[in-house]
């Protein structure tokens, strides 16, 4: 097992400047070298399961709205929510199902789910408008183990295998338990994303911030800082593994606890489930990559604003959206099965509940060091190994700002 | 946001054997883990309390009993005692691990939002 990651990163050592959290230019410089260029999650197929489904997704910093949608034998594609007419969203809710036209609610403009303008209202008061070059905007589209990304450059010449490169590899074939069933935390931050990327990317704040929700599972009195376990790097995406307190029970105090996972047979409070599937899931190479006795989760980076992250009992997504400099979009999906019985429903809540309150804990947190940063009252932090995911993000950053293209930038940080 | 649990006119608060909880329907016996979350941050340590008190003891027998019903299909005195029980896992957050009726030194109201497929 690795002791030093930011060494095995390849990384240095000294203080980290903070003026991308606080500066209009890098933000810039983000929204045209990365979110413009990158492969982009927005969602999972079984968020379009069925012919005529459908759903729109924003993508704030680029000023894009998205819809993706399920065509005929089963095509998953993906346009710009712009009407050819001018320019209103065509799709006004956020998803939906039977639905293979879409009428523009302005003016009556009528799309297929393949982007196809089928009809234009009083179309004879036009001045012979030529329908089949008038089709919603496609935009590139494909899916990777279930996952829907896109990519928003019109000119995009890497695939999206070739995008997620070893990460894709090395995270093939992870049995998702209940891909189709998510409850999602949603919260608008006053604070530079990436605050909120490196809130989710490292443990050293576990057993201090989240002392009473999580930090009892995270660490223990042989690891009472809950060192990361493992650190795996691949291009621009990275995954990291953390400790978990095999000891950990709730106290005797938590009566409640007790009574939610009375008939669990779950080691962990972020294990959202046990069958056949989390078995299969905890025996994947990638998943707890050193098999180690003490661990928690894993949390896999994919760049730039998407993590994946898988414990013993299931898993869940955060995707980070910036908007502005300083406002973000952020969204948790826990991934978790139908409750069939009250009691299976009295664990979800409670599950949820202490999730909800760890995110909080995180979220009222990254507003607080967004304030101290346009403070300037410091300009560069320290970091320590355990915190090398912050470290190498900025290194990735900085290789994307200075890289004409996607395939540079890739090359780059190879 | 002001919520509250109704009772039709006519039907039980309750199932039967569960009246001294009755005082707690409106509040407590909300529809959707977003509003459930939303009546804990929005009072006191001390009302939390009060209901988990109350709630705590009877919430496994409660639960045998709820158990004879569809999940999603329960008459209205069983849906409001789930929901009852639903609400003690948002409460036993305040009581039992935070101490501290919301998460403590965060911002209220705040922009959190759980969203579910399915209200409950």
């Amino acid at each position: 097992m690795r002791s030093n990651f930011t060494e095995a990163a390849g990384l240095g050592t000294g203080t980290v400047s903070m003026e991308p959290y606080r500066s209009q230019a890098y933000f810039d410089m983000e929204r045209d070298k990365v979110f413009a260029r990158t492969w982009l999650i927005m969602g999972r197929t079984e968020d379009v399961p069925q012919v005529g489904d459908y759903i729109v997704k924003e993508v704030e910093i680029c000023k894009a709205s998205i819809l993706i949608t399920h065509g005929k034998g089963g095509a998953i594609r993906a346009f710009h929510n712009v009407c050819s007419h001018r320019g209103n969203q065509v799709v006004w809710d956020e998803k939906g199902s039977r639905k293979t036209m879409f009428r523009c609610p302005y003016h009556n403009w009528t799309y297929g789910n393949d982007g196809r303008l089928l009809a234009i209202s009083d179309e004879k008061k036009f001045f012979g408008v030529d329908k089949a070059k008038c089709g919603l905007e496609p935009i590139h589209c494909d899916t990777w183990e279930g996952w829907i990304f896109i990519n928003l450059n019109p000119d995009n010449k890497v695939s999206l295998k070739d995008y997620l490169g070893k990460m894709g590899e090395f995270l093939s074939g992870i049995p998702y338990p209940n891909p189709d069933r998510s409850i999602k935390i949603q919260a608008h931050l006053k604070c530079n994303w990436k605050i909120v990327v490196d809130a989710f990317s490292e443990s050293y704040h576990i057993p201090v911030l989240h002392s009473k929700t999580i930090g009892p599972s995270f660490s223990s009195p042989s690891d009472p800082m809950g060192h990361l376990q493992n650190a795996e790097f691949f291009g621009p995406h990275h995954a990291i593994s953390l400790y978990g307190n095999p000891e950990y029970a709730p106290s005797e105090v938590q009566l409640v606890e007790k009574l939610a996972y009375k008939m669990m047979q779950s080691e962990n409070v972020l294990a959202a489930n046990q069958s056949d599937v989390t078995e299969r899931l905890r025996a994947h190479p990638a998943v707890n990559p050193g098999k180690s006795e003490t661990w928690s989760m894993d949390i896999n980076e994919f760049f730039p604003n998407w993590h994946l992250d898988v414990a013993g009992g299931g898993f869940w997504t955060h995707e980070i959206w910036p908007i502005t400099p300083d406002y973000t979009r952020y969204e948790m999906r826990f991934f978790v099965p139908k409750p069939t019985t009250v009691r299976e429903a009295f664990h979800q809540e409670h599950y949820i509940a202490r999730l909800a309150d760890v995110v909080l804990e995180d979220l009222a947190n990254v507003e607080r060091t967004q304030k101290g940063v346009m403070s300037r009252a410091k300009n560069h932090m320290h970091l320590q190994d355990n915190e090398v995911l912050i470290r190498r993000m900025f290194r990735i950053l900085d290789q994307f700002g200075e890289a004409p293209t996607l395939e540079g930038a890739l090359e780059a940080c190879a | 946001m002001r919520i509250m649990a109704t009772v039709p006119a006519g039907e039980r608060s309750l199932p039967a054997g569960f009246e001294e909880l009755e005082e707690f329907v409106p509040y407590w016996a909300v529809a959707g883990q977003n509003e459930r979350r939303h009546q804990r941050c929005d009072t006191t340590l001390a009302e939390i309390k009060r209901f988990y008190d109350a709630i705590y003891p009877r919430a496994d027998e409660a639960m045998a009993l709820l158990e004879a019903f569809p999940l999603r299909d329960m008459p209205g005195p069983e849906a409001r005692l789930m929901r009852l029980v639903l609400s003690l896992a948002q409460a036993s957050m305040a009581v039992e691990i935070q101490g501290e009726a919301r998460v403590p030194k965060s911002p209220w109201p705040d922009t959190v939002r759980i969203l579910t497929e399915e209200t409950l």
